[in-house]
């Protein structure tokens, strides 16, 4: 899904251009092995998110027992959205099986934590997602700073504003789905006051007798059988 | 009590008495010594050592102030700390230190001195005192190209700051004594594993071939080093000398010239059973089970055997002796060395001769604009690993009682929060999402000369998967102003033809009590509620369709559903927005772009799209 890689095919050869002298230079060897480990872990682990600030590690970690064992919990804190987001969070099980069952079984049911009718919402974690990932074995990156009379120079700034625009976008469509989260829990706050108001009249029936009298005079009985 | 030493451990030896202390719990006298020898290496007190923590691959060094036996043969010694400048960065301020600097550790407070197990000294450091104060005896020029490290100031654990003067008396002992010792012989005299560039070579040649090839980087690469180092070391130390530490292991290379020119290059191995400790090696991974697996189980005597043969001899079989030799090798292995001049002088200015060679290049050839430079770890780059194996201190188990480093390592929130007071915090956009923090750390390093502490911002579900950020703090607000100012102006091509994007950054942080949309409280219930709070953290379930709350559930799912919907929309247009833009200046890659539009059915046509929110 990436743009960058697949239109860039050209445009690489732009960017090695005959006057550019071009150095290549050795990153230290990382580690294969250990990018392999990164990736087994990264699919034993779950992402969850629409967390309630309530929900600890060890609540998360209580819920998600039923699943298999919870390795590690890890959140992912929270530093450039502004105002309250839900909290999300890494789950590493033990193995990929209990994994997918977490994901999948989250995906058919609602699933509660701690109660909030909000459900959380679980899919297979990334590796873009961990914050301690090791350096990808074998990517060489470069990077060179563009003349003001190159002909990429135009573009590069146009795409540079493009990316700006872009995470603003972005930052107002959260802001959008906030509003309509807000919403939408108002709303619920309001059905419930009603609902719960219903509860408690009828409470308040069966205990003052109201209901037994009205059942005698109708003739029902009050017992569920 | 000597003498059942010699007979456990013929390579262990205490030295002179030097007075018995009082009586242990159990009955029996604790009794201080001198010095002891071990390995044939004599460990005198005031000597500095390295000490091995398990999970840090960088040793820590220390100045030993006592030494003694407890009546049940455990061994300790007291050592006062030296600090890296990287340990200490935060508290260093406008401070510059030297490449070799270390700060011995004085004041009062955590992180000055403790006593640890004698078994966990690694090997003899060689630290010398450049201080010019009255009582140091100022050391030769012998000395000096001896020496691992220099130090002259001191930096004060209690008011976390760096001290120019040295006091009376650091950790109770008189500091004359943790100065250059009078005589010059004791101090080196007990170097004797030294062996020459070429020996090592031999050996080498005999062992493994591909040392050889790495063993001949080196001395090219060190030579080349030399002259710079002369450049940079004449400010601060007249007798230049170059000191090349390889930090991620105990064998040092040696360069000792201080002409610059002739480069005569002294591979030292400090330690002969040395460990093979290179963080970056899977190595270490082989053997630091091993080691941790000796010194918790079995008793002290042995496991200083374990410390003094080739602690990997049972386990870790893989661990070829040849190798180990010239251990950190990986960097130069493949390293440019021949691109390597020796009469580059060129500028130097932060570049650290510590450990990272082939940067000497990049710094050479940086003068210009639009040369494509692939972006290699700066140097210090594997600080890094350091200051991520303190974070996760907690969870290492700790065999050996080290130094509580409770001074240096703030939590990235802290962090980020005085970058933002101070203006250090620039936000960088644009990046492969999948680059790691490390490797921008190493972009900064590379477009702008300067060093920076970074960090990917984790993606999430709303991230973009076009553009990764990163949250990075600068040392000075100017260098965070130049950063983004030439962000702005000119532009940094990245891989893929990515131009970077930089701004001031602006972290959010996590209120104290945050609203999270969907947590109902009910008035009345609230009293109820409370009482069954702590029922409340085992009711995570899924919920049944006969239920309120499973209606409650469902509106939220729908409302979920909805914005993942538009999620994708908009990273889909901001998709074709960014190949339209690109396809624009490149006539000739439309026709993939056409291709790969068909595959995600947008239109190709539409020129001009507008995002229509909500």
């Amino acid at each position: 899904m990436d743009p960058w890689l697949d239109c860039s095919t050209s445009f690489v050869q732009v960017v090695a251009h005959p006057r550019n002298m071009v150095l290549i230079l050795h990153m230290g060897t990382p580690k294969k092995s250990e990018y392999a480990a990164f990736e087994d872990k990264v699919k034993h682990t779950v992402y969850i998110d629409n967390l309630s600030p309530h929900v600890t590690e060890s609540v998360l970690r209580t819920a998600l027992d039923q699943f298999g064992t919870v390795v590690n919990i890890q959140f992912i804190p929270n530093y450039i959205v502004p105002g309250n987001i839900p909290n999300c969070a890494l789950i590493e099980m033990e193995t990929t099986k209990q994994a997918i069952s977490v994901v999948s079984t989250l995906a058919q049911y609602p699933f509660m934590m701690s109660g909030m009718p909000r459900p959380v919402r679980a899919r297979h974690a990334e590796a873009e997602m961990f914050d301690d990932r090791p350096i990808k074995p074998g990517r060489k990156i470069q990077c060179r700073w563009l003349n003001p009379d190159d002909p990429d120079f135009e573009i590069a700034k146009k795409l540079k504003h493009l990316c700006q625009k872009h995470s603003a976008e972005a930052a107002f469509l959260l802001k959008q789905q906030q509003q309509k989260e807000e919403e939408l829990a108002k709303q619920q706050q309001e059905s419930l006051k009603q609902n719960y108001k219903k509860y408690e009249m009828i409470d308040g029936l069966l205990a003052d007798g109201t209901a037994r009298r009205l059942a005698r005079s109708y003739d029902m009985s009050l017992r569920d059988d | 009590m000597v003498e059942a030493d010699i007979v456990k451990d013929p390579e262990f030896k205490w030295g002179k008495k030097s007075g018995i202390g009082k009586g242990g719990m159990k009955g029996g006298k604790v009794i201080f010594y001198e010095s002891f020898t071990y390995d044939g290496v004599e460990y005198a007190r005031f000597d500095c050592v390295y000490l091995y923590k398990e999970g840090e691959p960088e040793p820590y060094i220390g100045k030993l102030l006592k030494m003694w036996e407890h009546p049940d043969k455990k061994k300790r010694v007291k050592v006062l700390w030296f600090f890296r400048p990287c340990e200490i960065l935060n508290f260093i301020g406008g401070v510059k230190p030297s490449d070799n600097e270390l700060f011995l550790a004085s004041g009062e407070g955590t992180g000055l001195c403790n006593v640890n197990p004698l078994e966990a000294i690694a090997g003899k450091c060689n630290v010398v005192c450049l201080s010019k104060d009255d009582r140091n005896r100022q050391p030769t020029c012998e000395e000096l190209h001896m020496a691992d490290f220099v130090f002259c100031r001191t930096f004060d654990v209690g008011k976390r700051e760096i001290m120019d003067k040295l006091e009376e008396k650091i950790a109770e002992t008189d500091v004359k004594l943790l100065l250059n010792k009078k005589d010059f012989k004791e101090s080196s005299g007990t170097l004797k594993v030294d062996s020459r560039g070429k020996e090592v070579g031999e050996n080498a040649v005999q062992n493994d071939a591909r040392v050889v090839t790495s063993e001949q980087n080196i001395s090219t690469d060190y030579a080349a080093l030399n002259t710079n180092g002369h450049c940079i070391n004449t400010s601060g130390n007249e007798a230049a000398e170059l000191l090349i530490q390889k930090a991620l292991s105990r064998s040092k290379v040696e360069s000792k010239n201080s002409e610059g020119k002739d480069g005569k290059v002294i591979v030292r191995q400090v330690e002969r059973e040395g460990k093979v400790e290179c963080a970056t090696d899977s190595v270490e991974l082989e053997h630091k089970p091993t080691k941790k697996a000796k010194l918790s189980s079995e008793s002290a005597e042995k496991s200083k055997n374990s410390m003094q043969q080739p602690g990997f001899n049972s386990d870790a079989t893989e661990v070829p002796t040849a190798s180990s030799l010239k251990r950190s090798t990986d960097y130069t292995e493949e390293g440019p060395s021949k691109k390597l001049k020796p009469s580059d002088k060129t500028r130097l200015s932060n570049g650290k001769l510590i450990e990272e060679t082939s940067q000497k290049s990049h710094n050479e050839d940086h003068k210009t604009d639009g040369q494509e430079l692939e972006v290699t770890p700066r140097p210090q780059a594997d600080r890094r690993k350091w200051f991520t194996g303190l974070d996760s201190q907690v969870a290492i188990s700790v065999t050996i009682k080290l130094r509580k480093l409770m001074l240096k390592y703030e939590p990235w929130e802290d962090q980020l929060r005085d970058a933002y007071k101070e203006g250090t915090l620039v936000l960088l956009q644009n990046l492969d999402p999948s680059y790691t923090s490390a490797e921008v750390e190493d972009i900064v390093w590379h477009g702008f000369k300067v060093k920076c502490t970074a960090k990917m911002i984790q993606q999430t579900v709303f991230s973009s998967p076009h553009s990764g950020q990163a949250f990075v703090i600068l040392k000075k607000k100017e260098t965070a102003e130049m950063v983004v100012g030439r962000l702005e102006e000119s532009c940094l091509l990245l891989s893929n033809g990515r131009p970077l994007v930089g701004s001031f950054g602006v972290p959010y942080f996590p209120e104290k009590k945050p609203t999270f949309f969907g947590h109902f409280v009910i008035d009345k219930l609230r009293y109820q509620m409370q009482r069954q709070q702590r029922d409340a953290v085992s009711t995570s379930h899924c919920s049944q369709p006969n239920t309120l709350e499973f209606d409650m559930a469902m509106e939220w799912c729908l409302r979920q559903e909805k914005s993942d919907l538009m999620w994708k929309k908009l990273y889909q247009v901001s998709y074709f927005a960014i190949g339209l833009e690109i396809m624009r200046g490149q006539p000739f890659a439309r026709a993939f772009f056409v291709q790969k539009c068909q595959i995600l059915r947008i239109p190709t046509e539409s020129s001009d799209i507008k995002i229509h929110h909500g």
